[in-house]
């Protein structure tokens, strides 16, 4: 089976007044067709800057974006090339639409781009698409402000869908939406996935959310993928400590086990990340080995986790240290 | 729960409130709400449905032409509506404090947290420099900041998101409040930083005997800080009591849709699809007549596209608004699930 | 283009904006008409020197020194204004609108050096360097219009600058990019059309900015020599001032409710461009 989309090795990084920020440290990765990947992650992890590497909005310093086969290259014939794969739908719903543009005119950008059809057929087309993503005529001749936040949420889906993409970055396209508003949307991309066989890079900071539209799901912190297999056996087994922080701080997982902190202190600063393993700062199970040697991803149990005493957690799971009381 | 009953006024007790602008129809109508000292009450709904404004009208900043038009604010038994300014200043402070989301714009960018801390302090207590600042400093290790003495230096931008909210917390609690409102105080950060800022929301709530006003989203916050629970829909309260009686057995047709419209397990291991409330919110001016809900609601009949339903009481002060109210325990949320 | 229409009616309802509308719409009359009204040209001498505005019928406004009515003077002047007013900004728009969104949206040493660019103008006074560029190259409409919006366009290029720096970070222009959209069609039909309003409430204030140094130009005697501005009856004027007061003033008003017309005009579409901001206060 083909990789909708490989990356290899990839590295972003950007230049701040206190040096070089390596938002993206080495990712490699594959999606297979219709298949989704959820990547979680907290703010600053890097999460953003990958998905902007996919759809070609950032050019990464170092290692490859392959998709459909095709190492993604710059100039307008790869740009247009890459447009007609990859996809991308963003978080904030008004601000994704040109407020000065009809529905339809926004649907059908893309396909102007692309110098395809006649504009007759891209009336065909908008209709058409519109009525996937269920929208009406109706919706197509207003303005963005005119709808309300899940239906900007569904002209956004219907313009990333327009040119038949195969794999649609969806960067926490539903954290901004309320919670009923969530569910439909969710619904329509796992109805759109079953029906046009897409793939997803699904990203979110929502755990709940990413386990329940994800096949398989990696978590990244500081850049780098920390942990990576099916997503119920990522939820079930998760090996790496942050895996099993960020699973224990939701909500509803912290109301079942009646602890809620699991994790002291923020993000390190990427610009100046701790030495070895990034985590360690906030690791409950950091020993001096985690300072010197940087764990590499590697197969433990079921799926791939980056981290030295994986499988001396995963025995002991049930003795995890208490924290101090906070 | 309640650590005193009945005896003493709740700290905050809201009765038919009704918050309009100008002509337009009130975004807000027969709201009511009571928060006692001692327990956390947890005020849930989606945007738009005015819990916002609500808190807004309890601390006297309505922006705007919004204007509380009906209906009366008590705290500690005290009406604060036809209050002046000056004297709302003072009770914003001495006896209410407030959180807000973005903890970045609810601090000055050019002050050191100290000096805004103990500005604070001084405003409302007449002490002397040198005991604000020791103040400033004691509310500082209250909200668990590590260095405090060092942080004290500090301007807002050098900190994180998780460690400026907690410095607007402390700054909440300078003058001793009986009750804190917090909206939407962790949807801005992070999950692993959330788990700690609802940790000390807890852990201040209980040292202080706060009445604490949570106003969120999210029901599974509501379910890890909460005593009691209310429900907003379109502008007033469809359903209220304790956590645990909402939450296992919603009887309002919209909380049993918020309840299910949240995402359990893997959808490619088996999980259902989601169960999602069609339609969206509607505008002030666009709700109904009757119930405000019938539109988006499965069990909707002729009755309430006539009558507005009440908010009526049941066993254990589980209140709702239905003239069909579901029973999770006999009848399966068939036409939802779907 | 409903949008603009609308615009338009609302102007009409603003209590000023309507004032100002009416104001510009009789001095565009005014410099339109001018040429069936006195054929004969403002530089004629039509009556008797010196006369007193409503001495004579035939000159409600009175004559200058050399028997020049000044009815046609100021109707001839409304051109003169109008034409430089609407010439230099135009001008000014086309440069500051360019380069504030190139150095805007590409940012980094495109948007520094254009910036430098943009500073070393801005720093120069207006009026002086216009002076010095007629004195150099000769006084001429052109010219006068080319001096003024060269110190102009920064204004514009700041402005559009700091608004397309705020909109190329949206995710709107983020996906224009992702659909394989040419920066050049990014900048000028997605994000331009979003930064109007305060170019349009500030290009109001550029044309009475050029009319204004216009006339003072040609009241210094620097102006034009062929054709009558307000300025240059000023400058007629202000040889007789004690006696024939009104041939300074009559320019001088035409001056002050041309300008006023347009701040008028600017302040409204302020408020009609920027609803938002109306509600809050």
């Amino acid at each position: 089976m083909s990789a909708v989309l490989k990356l290899t090795d990839l590295q972003v990084h950007h230049d701040t007044a206190r040096g070089a920020l390596r938002a993206v440290d080495g990712i490699s990765l594959e999606i297979a067709r219709g298949e989704t990947l959820g990547l979680v992650g907290e703010s600053g992890c890097g999460k953003s800057t990958l998905a902007r590497c996919v759809t070609g909005i950032d050019k990464p310093n170092g290692g490859s974006v392959e998709i459909e086969g095709v190492t993604a290259g710059r100039g307008k014939a790869a740009r247009l090339q890459r447009a007609r794969n990859v996809q991308m739908i963003f978080q904030d719903p008004s601000g994704a639409l040109n407020p000065r543009l009809q529905v339809e005119r926004i649907i059908t950008e893309p396909l102007s781009v692309a110098g395809e059809e006649s504009r007759s057929a891209h009336r065909t087309r908008a209709i058409e698409t519109a009525r996937k993503v269920g929208l009406s005529d109706y919706h197509l001749e207003r303005m963005p402000h005119e709808l309300s936040g899940g239906q900007r949420q569904r002209v956004s889906i219907a313009r990333a869908l327009v040119l038949n993409p195969n794999l649609l970055v969806c960067d926490e396209a539903v954290s901004a939406l309320d919670v009923s508003v969530q569910a439909q949307v969710l619904n329509l991309l796992l109805d759109i996935q079953k029906e046009l066989g897409l793939s997803y890079l699904f990203i979110s900071h929502d755990l709940a959310v990413v386990r329940y539209i994800s096949h398989r799901i990696a978590v990244m912190y500081l850049g780098r993928i920390v942990e990576i297999g099916a997503a119920e056996d990522v939820w079930a087994s998760r090996l790496h400590p942050y895996t099993q922080a960020l699973i224990h701080s939701i909500p509803e997982e912290a109301a079942k086990t009646g602890r809620t902190v699991t994790l002291e202190g923020d993000v390190p600063s990427p610009v100046n990340p701790p030495s070895g393993c990034a985590f360690r700062t906030r690791c409950p199970f950091a020993r001096a080995a985690c300072a010197e040697a940087r764990p590499e991803l590697r197969a433990v149990g079921s799926h791939e986790v980056a981290c030295h005493f994986a499988e001396e957690i995963a025995a002991g799971s049930g003795a995890e240290p208490e924290r101090a009381h906070g | 729960m309640s650590l005193n009953t009945g005896s003493e006024p709740p700290i905050l007790q809201i009765d038919k409130l009704r918050i309009g602008q100008g002509t337009k129809a009130p975004i807000v109508e027969q709201m009511s709400l009571e928060v006692r000292r001692g327990e956390t009450v947890g005020l849930v709904g989606e945007s738009g449905c005015g819990k916002s404004l609500t808190a807004l009208s309890v601390m006297g900043l309505l922006a705007g032409n919004l204007k509380v038009v009906g209906g009366t604010i008590r705290l500690g038994g005290e009406e604060i509506q036809g209050l002046s300014q000056r004297k709302l200043r003072r009770l914003r402070g001495e006896k209410m404090g407030m959180i807000f989301q973005e903890p970045l714009t609810a601090l000055n960018p050019v002050m050191t947290i100290g000096a805004q801390i103990a500005e604070m302090v001084r405003a409302h207590r007449d002490v002397s420099r040198k005991a604000a600042h020791e103040r400033a400093l004691e509310l500082l290790r209250l909200v668990k900041i590590p260095d405090p003495e060092e942080r004290l230096g500090e301007y807002p931008h050098q900190m994180s998101g998780g460690m400026r909210q907690r410095v607007v917390i402390a700054m909440a609690i300078a003058c001793n409040p009986a009750l804190l409102i917090a909206d939407e105080p962790t949807t801005a950060l992070d999950v692993t930083v959330q788990a700690q800022i609802l940790e000390l929301l807890a852990s201040l709530q209980r040292e202080e005997n706060l009445g604490l006003l949570m106003i969120t989203h999210d029901l599974d916050v509501v379910r890890l800080v909460a005593d009691r629970i209310v429900v907003m829909y379109a502008g007033s309260v469809v359903e209220e009591g304790a956590v645990e009686a909402v939450l296992d057995n919603p009887r309002h047709p919209y909380t049993l849709g918020l309840i299910s419209a949240r995402p359990t397990g893997s959808f490619a291991a088996g999980a259902p699809r989601l169960a999602d409330i069609r339609g969206s919110v509607p505008a002030p001016e666009d709700r109904p007549a009757g119930c405000v809900f019938r539109d988006r609601c499965p069990y909707a009949q002729e009755v309430c596209a006539t009558t507005r339903p009440m908010l009526e009481t049941g066993q254990g002060g589980h209140a709702v608004r239905c003239h069909f109210p579901v029973d999770r325990q006999t009848d399966a949320p068939k036409e939802l699930a779907q | 283009m409903t949008g603009t229409f609308a615009h338009i009616r609302r102007l009409a309802r603003h209590p000023s904006g309507l004032f100002g509308l009416l104001l510009l719409a009789a001095i565009i009359l005014m410099s339109v008409s001018a040429g069936w009204i006195f054929p004969e040209g403002p530089w004629a001498m039509v009556g008797p020197t010196r006369l007193h505005p409503g001495v004579d019928p035939r000159f409600p406004l009175g004559t200058d020194t050399y028997g020049r009515d000044i009815v046609s003077a100021i109707f001839y002047g409304a051109r003169v204004s109008l034409f430089v007013g609407i010439a230099s900004a135009a001008i000014a728009l086309i440069v500051g609108i360019v380069v504030g969104a190139i150095a805007g949206y590409f940012g980094g040493k495109v948007d520094d050096a254009l910036m430098r660019l943009t500073d070393a103008f801005q720093t120069i006074p207006n009026f002086l360097l216009s002076i010095a560029i007629v004195g150099i190259i000769g006084a001429s409409l052109p010219t006068i219009t080319f001096a003024i919006s060269i110190v102009a366009w920064p204004i514009i290029a700041r402005l559009v600058r700091a608004d397309v720096l705020r909109l190329r970070t949206y995710d709107f222009v983020q996906s224009c990019k992702i659909i394989g959209m040419s920066d050049m069609r990014i900048v000028f039909q997605q994000i331009l059309p979003n930064c109007m309003a305060p170019i349009i409430v500030t290009t109001s204030v550029l044309v009475a900015n050029a009319i204004i140094v216009e006339a003072s130009l040609a009241f210094l005697g620097l102006g034009d020599p062929n054709v009558m501005s307000w300025g240059t009856l000023l400058n007629v004027g202000r040889q007789q001032l004690r006696t024939e007061a009104y041939i300074t003033i009559v320019p001088a008003v035409a001056l002050v409710l041309t300008v006023l017309a347009l701040n008028l005009i600017g302040d409204a579409l302020n408020d009609v461009l920027n609803p938002r901001l109306k509600e809050r206060t």
